[in-house]
């Protein structure tokens, strides 16, 4: 099938078949190897990324449903050059270990933050539920979150608020 | 493999009229990817719905509710969460799997699959739901929810026919408050071990002028429990109430699920009526 879509802004064009799983277009055939698989399943959040705002599984994503939607993979976080606040809160926080789980972690927590700028540590952890961290532990991560979407509130707003305690 | 994408309700007759018994319509995917990758399907035609706008709608009127056959779960969550007799599909919608699994599996996708463990067959039960079908010759026909799920992966769909949506008789529940719950072994992301849905009519003063309860993954369709629903009608949602209902749901889920599962089943009975009576309590 003839296949028109969108990939970090960008508009692609592919000639592939219906049943290409949406993690292998982007891992082979468009070099876009932050996205990661671990069970191929959907059931450990590895190769999240956004399709038209929303967290989904790549590997549960195939090419026939992906005409004329927008894909946003971890690379379209920082395509001018620099991290996106998220990616920068996981760094500081030390939110990484292995690293193998941080781009779903990092794509589910963009879905939140898009939807919701001022999420409760609850609706995080509830954000992130379908990702599954096996050496970090997910403290760090949710404060990670948590910052992030402090500081993309204080530059919205220019001062921090009360209101996230939790 | 073959793949029609159709984008009105006309193309996507003319993709049935081009099924046969090893073709499939996949909404969400979320259950059918994993079944090919497994192997254990391996469609020569793929039709994909998601882009005739009509399957993307909710529309909910005074008097009833359709529900496209590609809204998604989470969608189906943000439309109903606030409304009283609804309230039960939104708890299970909201359930489901994970974000990333809410974000793309379908209500229809559920019913369609008919695992015995789905969360929405005994939604679909405790409301009456209809499934709109349409066939490839064009024609469309209402489905009750109890002739459409047959047993375990079994709906009544024939080869060039699709689901395009549901719809409930939202007339016949004004005035109800409804709750789901299911028991599974974790909080979050987890396949139903046993769910429970309620519907309950209240007087001012409290007392119960009608109930229908409905529980999943038990047997291997949906069931209700009429000896509980006929118990409630003139009570309260006291904790006698609870006692006298769980022990009936009990009993119905003892009668109902397969030996290998019945001690657990029949114990959680107790701990899943009380959650739901707690849920119900709040929605006055």
């Amino acid at each position: 099938m003839k296949l028109s879509f969108c990939v970090n802004n960008r508009p692609v064009q592919l000639e592939t078949d219906p049943d290409r799983r949406l993690l292998d277009i982007l891992r082979e055939d468009l070099s876009l190897t932050g996205t990661k698989e671990g069970c191929a399943e959907g059931e450990c959040g590895a190769c999240t990324v956004l399709l038209d705002g929303e967290a989904v599984h790549s590997c549960l994503t195939l090419a026939i449903q992906l005409g004329g939607r927008h894909v946003v993979t971890i690379e379209g976080l920082s395509e001018t050059g620099e991290l996106d606040v998220l990616q920068k809160a996981f760094v500081e926080e030390i939110a990484v270990q292995c690293g193998f789980c941080t781009t779903g972690m990092i794509m589910s927590a963009k879905a939140l933050l898009l939807k919701n700028p001022a999420p409760t540590k609850e609706e995080i952890r509830v954000a992130l539920s379908g990702n599954i961290c096996r050496c970090s532990g997910y403290v760090q991560i949710v404060r990670a979150v948590d910052r992030a979407a402090h500081e993309l509130r204080e530059v919205a707003y220019g001062k921090p608020d009360a209101k996230n305690t939790g | 493999m073959e793949s029609l994408t159709p984008k009105t309700l006309d193309e996507l007759t003319e993709a049935l009229a081009q099924a046969t018994s090893g073709s499939r319509i996949i909404a969400g995917g979320t259950d059918l990817v994993i079944q090919m990758q497994r192997g254990q399907t391996e469609p020569d035609l793929l039709i994909y719905p998601g882009q005739i706008p009509e399957l993307r709608t909710i529309l909910l009127q005074k008097d009833k509710l359709h529900v496209g056959a590609m809204v998604t779960m989470q969608e189906l969550t943000a439309a109903l969460q606030s409304i009283p007799e609804f309230c039960a599909i939104s708890d299970a919608a909201s359930g489901v799997g994970t974000p990333q699994i809410r974000s793309k599996a379908t209500i229809v996708g559920n019913l369609c699959n008919a695992s015995p463990a789905g969360d929405m067959l005994p939604i679909g039960k405790l409301y009456d739901l209809k499934l709109k079908i349409v066939s490839k010759d064009g024609t469309m026909s209402l489905i009750p929810i109890d002739q459409f799920i047959l047993g375990p992966r079994k709906n009544a769909l024939q080869i060039g026919q699709a689901v395009v949506g549901l719809t409930i008789n939202r007339k016949r529940w004004v005035g109800y408050v409804s709750a789901f719950r299911k028991i599974g072994f974790r909080e979050y992301v987890s396949i139903a071990r046993e769910g429970m849905g309620a519907l309950v009519k209240r007087l001012p003063d409290g007392m119960i002028q009608d109930a229908r309860l409905t529980l999943g993954a038990v047997a291997t369709t949906p069931i209700r429990i009429p000896e509980a629903e006929v118990l409630m009608a003139g009570r309260v949602l006291d904790e006698n109430l609870l006692r006298e209902v769980a022990a009936i749901t009990a009993r119905t889920i003892h009668n109902n699920c397969r030996p290998a599962n019945r001690l657990y089943k029949t114990e959680a009975a107790q701990g899943l009526v009380a959650d739901l009576f707690d849920l119900l309590r709040k929605r006055t």
